[in-house]
């Protein structure tokens, strides 16, 4: 329940960080640690190099544009939950993030760890999936943007490359929608056994659908997007009962697998009834409008 | 870079200026380095709580730290509580309220009372409930606690 031996470097630049990236072997990033940490206790991890970088100014801010809200990948959980910038362009993240743990650990846990954690039962996963982000990742020598689509590999396996840093993540707004998340966990602060998200666009009438986007995790190795389901969404008025789409279209989306958290029946039920309440919840939600 | 760092930082008020190995918990720092044994340890990956310090004014869990993380920063324990008034009141109400049996889990949750109570917010029993359910405690059944808890913040406000 110790960790092995392995070399220390704090770094104060982003520059820095990423030669050492580049030129060292075996070195893990450590943001808020609450994920990593664990994993070095128990030394399922055992990196040679701890690259510590929490002092790296350039990633932690929340900057807005015309058409995006933009997050460096420090943030951390309690941070984004307060945030007013966060609040008033996506109150779904808010309102999803206090579902992570507890005050303690969200006071430490990041955003850029979060997603490079790439675990499909935790929240921001989920919510960038949900919010179509774009993830700005650098190495040494270029930068590149990678869609969420191609973000998420499988269980805690991600597009980042070993010598790239997670140094943002852009969330485009929405002009007119209305958004719920709810989830499933044994006790609250647990990690979901199922979670799901819904926000659909709205025309300008506020009430026919322009674009709905569904995302489920917990329930495969990454978070899905219900994409049949979301189609079929498109041009419905929302004050139709949108809780009668087709079952099968979720169950053949969706791959759970049994293990101590529930059979394959149970998540398969608890998919279906949480869709069910994020859709009712949805529509009877106020509409944000994004766009100034 | 290197296996041994040298770290400054304020422990409780004291400043300690020292050379520490890199896998070096925090936990086991202050616990084995200081002799500042009121951090308990449980289960070392982020579970339990009985570890829960404050760093720079927050909770964290100090086995999910390392000692060279500290470097620069404000840590309190729980040895601070006995200094100041409002911290000696949650050790009072715990003791009224008879909120320990073993004591193990008890530096925890007195940690995550102080970050409650000096937080901007008002509280619901079920918000404090909640907050509470990241520590485990093995004896007491909770309820002395929550007890404690409710009349610790009372002075806020309950929602
Ligand atoms: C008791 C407990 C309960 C928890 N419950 C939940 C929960 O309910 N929901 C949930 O979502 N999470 C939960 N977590 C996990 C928590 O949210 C973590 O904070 C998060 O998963 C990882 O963030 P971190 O900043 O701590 O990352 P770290 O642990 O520091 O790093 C995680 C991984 O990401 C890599 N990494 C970190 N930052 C970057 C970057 N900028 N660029 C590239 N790679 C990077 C690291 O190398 C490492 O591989 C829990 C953790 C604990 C201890
Ligand atoms: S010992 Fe740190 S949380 Fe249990
Ligand atoms: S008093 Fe014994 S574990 Fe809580």
């Amino acid at each position: 329940m110790k960790p092995s031996d392995f070399k220390y470097f704090r770094a104060n630049s982003l520059d820095h960080a990423l030669d050492i990236l580049n030129s060292e072997e075996n070195v893990k990033i450590i943001a808020g640690g609450q994920s990593l940490v664990p994993l070095m206790n128990f030394r399922l991890g055992q990196p040679d190099l701890l690259l510590d970088i929490n002092d790296i100014k350039d990633l932690n801010f929340e900057s807005e544009s015309s058409s995006s809200l933009e997050i460096g990948s420090l943030l951390t959980h309690t941070n984004a939950i307060n945030s007013n910038l966060i609040k008033l362009f996506f109150p779904i993240i808010s309102y999803a993030l206090k579902y992570v743990a507890h005050q303690t650990i969200r006071n430490q846990g990041t955003l850029g760890g979060s997603i490079v954690n790439a675990d499909p039962s935790s929240e921001w996963p989920l919510l960038i999936s949900l919010l179509n982000a774009k993830i700005n990742v650098r190495n040494k020598f270029k930068e590149r943007e990678i869609l969420v689509n191609d973000f998420f590999e499988s269980h805690f396996v991600t597009n980042v490359e070993d010598d790239e840093i997670v140094t943002s993540v852009t969330l485009p707004k929405i002009n007119k929608y209305c958004w719920a998340f709810e989830e499933h966990s044994s006790r609250k602060g647990d990690f979901a056994i199922v979670e799901t998200g819904v926000i659909l666009e709205l025309e300008d009438n506020c009430e026919t659908i322009k674009n709905a986007r569904i995302a489920i995790g917990g329930v495969d190795e990454k978070i899905i997007r219900l994409e049949k389901i979301e189609k079929k969404f498109t041009g419905k008025n929302i004050y139709e009962d949108l809780s009668i789409y087709k079952k099968l279209d979720l169950f053949e989306a969706i791959n759970p697998v049994n293990d101590n958290h529930g059979s394959i029946d149970y998540k398969n039920y608890l998919s279906d009834s949480l869709l069910k309440k994020v859709l009712k919840k949805c529509v009877k939600a106020r509409v944000i409008s994004n766009v100034k | 870079m290197s296996n041994e760092i040298q770290l400054k930082t304020t422990i409780n008020g004291i400043e300690y200026d020292l050379t520490v190995p890199a896998r070096l918990l925090a936990s086991d720092f202050l616990r084995d380095n200081l002799n500042l044994t009121g951090t308990h340890v449980g289960c070392e990956h982020g579970i339990c709580g009985s570890c829960t310090i404050k760093i720079d004014g927050l909770t964290a869990r100090s086995c999910l730290k390392f000692a060279v993380q500290l470097d620069g920063k404000k840590v309190e324990t729980v040895e601070s509580f006995k200094e100041k008034p409002e911290t000696r009141n949650i050790l009072e109400k715990f003791k009224a309220h008879h909120s320990l049996q073993c004591g193990f889990c008890t530096p925890g949750f007195l940690m995550i009372i102080d970050e409650l109570l000096k937080s901007k917010i008002k509280f619901s029993e079920n918000e404090i409930r909640e907050a509470l359910s990241g520590n485990l405690c093995r004896c007491t059944g909770y309820e002395n606690i929550i007890k404690a808890a409710k009349e610790i913040l009372a002075h806020k406000g309950i929602k």
